[in-house]
């Protein structure tokens, strides 16, 4: 109990420091080539971080450059490959999230991790309960909650439950329960994402004022305003490996952009021919609750339509909301010409519209069942002969698409499960290609796939096209996105902010619509 | 030679549950002379018939990864009511039907709060349960009705051929529900809903209608055990089926099927129902107390669970 106080108070009495402190200060933290591999990709590719006391440091790249694995490493969720952790002049091992912590390393995570069903007072002290012999004191407790909280000019009652309060407010006690702890390192993963630009000004006061205590910022966020508002450093990795790193006062928003996409623009994604025809799907003034603004476009026969932007741009609430899986939808939308009504998956499949979702193991497959199974449910109508499935018809159907999927597997009674997650898309993909739909509807379908059957896959939606089918294809990874699309919207926020013909697709400008805060 | 139609699926393994009621059934034949005799088999089967067939229903409800325990207590009114009705009409028909409609009607409730009210299973077929109880006291006053003609008590008390009706009940229904699970889409279907409802529904599958069905199904198969009940025992006692829903959940779980959803069949609720069917004979035939039966119900439940557990997990 003495201890936390002690620890506060510690906190509340570190000085302020001034500009030129920082500039002369030895780093507090030095990340010296770090590489780490998961399996089939290259994470980190010796990257290194520098970070001055009281820094305020933003990391940025494109999705998937390996900000979240960097970080992870030094919140010790991830151990390194290989590569030195220094900090404050000496080598760390930090091998697990309570050792950062007590190396005065904190993170903020997107999700916060907070019980929702205890107090304020309580989760900040978790695991470091001030007790009265065997019970919690709860007015020491409840007192020191206020003080840290104070530190934050946040004026939320102790007593609360997480579960009564602001996601704003949410993200106060996580940081306070970070700052408990005696942090001189504090990571926001994303903390804006959820956050209003009130308070999203309310956050940045907060991390200035950590600041002048001496608390460094690594802050991790997409959106270019953002950084140029609170950040002094910036450190830019693309692919696992580092760019570079500039003082924010050298940078514009084209050059970071620029440094962030990188130079080489691969051709790993070659365009299939496609013959494009009429309009087959328009949409109209779409809104998803507060995931999705008012978003027009439409989509011709043959055509590839990708949807850009940032992971947690909205682009997937859209693309289920088309298909009748989540509810809360207003605006119309349109077959060939002809007004739809859409509230279930049901419809959608009538109308001749496909899926494949994200989230393969939840969504896109039936894991307890075998390929045959899988594929059959999707297409019920073709096995079945007087209201009993035709285990013959089931079978030649499941293996048809074997074949022309290239599936590896020892049989169609395989379990789906066992197989790769590359083979596992393409029973996905199979089981929709069966049903002849006229639209397609791609969200990330190359996400967690290794890069042989990332191309396959690409090129199997490019033959889709070319068959005079839509298609509509969320992807966050740019290149591939520019590989095998006619026509780039751009989504950030929720709002259409940008659509670029396949003659005008720039990286950088790309980038910037997915960044761009309204 | 083509053994397609009886062609194990994948799901069905309920392979331990069989071992168990063969050794189960060697030994008491040894230690028993009575035990292996047509009559005393004809008695196992006569015994377990009423659990035997809600539990077709309950392993359907599981299968989704739910739960019904209004079963019991639906049996006991929809079995007064229909005895209610013969007693003032006369019309067998209408008994037969009214207590088919009441056990349906009860089911489609379950389904609806459950897939579109979106109340836990355990807790909408628990008040479900508590409500059929009530009105079955509330019609009898607490008091049986009884004495039916034979047409009324066929399904319960008739035989054909010296056969009785029950058996051919719980073989007829078991093929039925058998190809309905493993051959039709809507076996299927439940299947799919126990494994994965979110990835069910994104093949654009309307789960919640399947939901209602599933339980609606579970409602006419309790209706139809509750006209076997009746019959046999030429009463409706408000009473009667109090703890069948858990008789039939033992009898599901001990056939293998997973409460969690997804895996398992009615083969394996069938020789469930006879495990727990054979333990009590043979216990009788021992003349081992009935007090100890209800011990070695519980420890076999445990023992089933127990030994599909870890043979799952060494499996992976």
């Amino acid at each position: 109990m003495q201890k936390q106080n002690a620890m506060s108070e510690q906190l509340l009495k570190r000085k302020a420091v001034s500009d030129s402190v920082i500039k002369k200060a030895r780093p507090v933290l030095e990340m010296r080539n770090i590489s780490k591999t998961f399996p089939g990709v290259k994470a980190l590719t010796k990257v290194s971080l520098t970070v001055l006391p009281g820094e305020i440091h933003s990391i940025v790249g494109e999705n998937g450059a390996g900000k979240s694995t960097l970080m992870k490493i030094l919140a010790g969720v991830y151990s390194k490959d290989s590569g030195e952790i220094v900090l404050n002049g000496k080598t760390v091992t930090i091998d697990s999230p309570q050792t950062a912590i007590d190396l005065g390393i904190g993170t903020v995570y997107q999700n916060l991790d907070l019980i929702p069903s205890l107090s304020v007072a309580e989760n900040i002290y978790m695991n470091q309960f001030p007790r009265k012999s065997l019970l919690i004191d709860r007015n020491i407790l409840h007192k020191n909650a206020e003080e840290i909280l104070k530190l934050l000019d946040c004026r939320i009652s102790p007593a609360a439950t997480v579960d009564s309060l602001s996601v704003a407010d949410q993200q106060m006690v996580a940081i306070a329960r970070v700052l408990s702890r005696n942090i001189s390192i504090l990571i926001l993963d994303e903390p804006t994402s959820s956050l209003s630009p009130v308070e999203t000004q309310k956050l940045f006061e907060n991390v200035r004022r950590l600041r002048t205590l001496g608390v460094a910022t690594l802050f991790i966020s997409h959106h270019m305003d953002e950084i140029f508002d609170i950040a002094e450093h910036v450190t830019v990795l693309c692919d696992g490996k580092l760019v570079g790193d500039w003082p924010v006062s050298e940078l514009n928003k084209n050059s970071l952009v620029k440094a962030m996409v990188g130079h080489e623009v691969r051709e790993m994604f070659p365009k299939i021919e496609s013959k494009i025809g009429g309009e087959v799907f328009r949409v109209e003034h779409i809104s998803v609750g507060k995931y999705v603004h008012d978003i027009s476009f439409n989509l011709r026969k043959g055509e590839i339509v990708g949807l850009g932007g940032l992971v947690g741009a909205g682009r997937s609430w859209l693309v289920k909301s088309l298909f009748g899986a989540v509810p809360g939808r207003s605006g119309d939308i349109f077959i060939e010409g002809k007004k739809v009504t859409i509230s279930h998956p049901r419809n959608a499949k009538k109308l001749g519209i496909g899926f494949v979702p994200e989230d393969r193991h939840n969504e896109g497959l039936i894991s307890g069942m075998s390929i045959e199974e899988n594929i059959g449910m999707c297409n019920l109508k073709s096995i079945v002969s007087h209201g009993i499935i035709v285990s013959k018809r089931e079978n030649e159907l499941a293996e048809k698409v074997v074949n022309e999927m290239d599936v590896k597997a020892s049989s169609a009674k395989q379990l789906v499960e066992n197989l790769s997650g590359g083979n596992q898309q393409k029973i996905v993909l199979g089981k929709w290609f069966e049903n002849h739909p006229r639209i397609m509807i791609f969200d990330e379908p190359t996400k967690g796939i290794d890069v042989g059957a990332k191309s396959e896959i690409l090129r199997k939606i490019g033959n889709l096209a070319a068959s005079g089918i839509g298609v509509l294809l969320i992807s966050s990874e740019l290149p591939e996105l520019m590989g095998v699309s006619d026509r780039i919207i751009v989504i950030s926020l929720g709002y259409k902010t940008g659509e670029f013909k396949r003659t005008d697709f720039d990286a950088a400008k790309i980038m910037l619509a997915a960044t761009s805060k309204e | 030679m083509n053994n397609k139609f009886f062609n194990i699926g994948s799901k069905v393994k309920n392979l331990g549950a069989l071992i168990v009621l063969f050794v189960m059934l060697m030994v008491l034949s040894i230690v028993s002379p009575v035990f292996l005799t047509v009559s005393n088999i004809r008695n196992v089967i006569v015994q377990v018939a009423v659990i035997a067939v809600i539990a077709e229903g309950t392993t359907f409800v599981c299968l989704t990864g739910g739960i019904d325990l209004s079963v019991g207590a639906v049996l006991g009114v929809a079995g007064v009511l229909a005895a209610g009705v013969m007693r003032n009409t006369g019309n067998t028909t209408l008994a037969v039907l009214t207590c088919l409609g009441v056990a349906v009607l009860f089911g489609i409730c379950s389904g609806v709060l459950i897939a579109y009210g979106n109340v836990a299973p355990f807790v909408s077929t628990l008040g479900l349960m508590s409500i059929a109880r009530g009105i079955a006291f509330i019609y009898t006053h607490g008091k049986p009705i009884s004495n039916f003609p034979d047409s009324f008590r066929f399904m319960g008390a008739g035989d054909i051929g010296g056969v009785p009706v029950m058996i051919y009940i719980v073989i007829v229904s078991y093929a039925i529900m058998y190809i309905v699970q493993q051959k039709t889409p809507f076996g299927r279907i439940t299947y799919a809903i126990g494994s994965n409802e979110e990835a069910t529904r994104l093949t654009g599958i309307d789960t919640k209608k399947y939901k209602v069905i599933i339980y609606t199904v579970a409602g006419f198969l309790t209706g139809i055990a509750s006209l076997m009940y009746v019959g046999r025992i030429n009463s409706g006692h408000p009473n009667s089926g109090t703890g069948y829903e858990l008789d039939a959940i033992a009898a599901v779980v001990i056939g293998g099927t997973s409460l969690s959803g997804g895996k398992g069949s009615v083969l394996g609720t069938i020789v469930g129902a006879l495990i727990m069917g054979v333990i009590k004979n043979g216990l009788n035939l021992l003349n081992v107390d009935t007090y100890y039966q209800n011990v070695v119900i519980g420890t076999v439940i445990i023992l089933a669970v127990l030994f599909d557990r870890n043979s799952k997990n060494t499996n992976k």
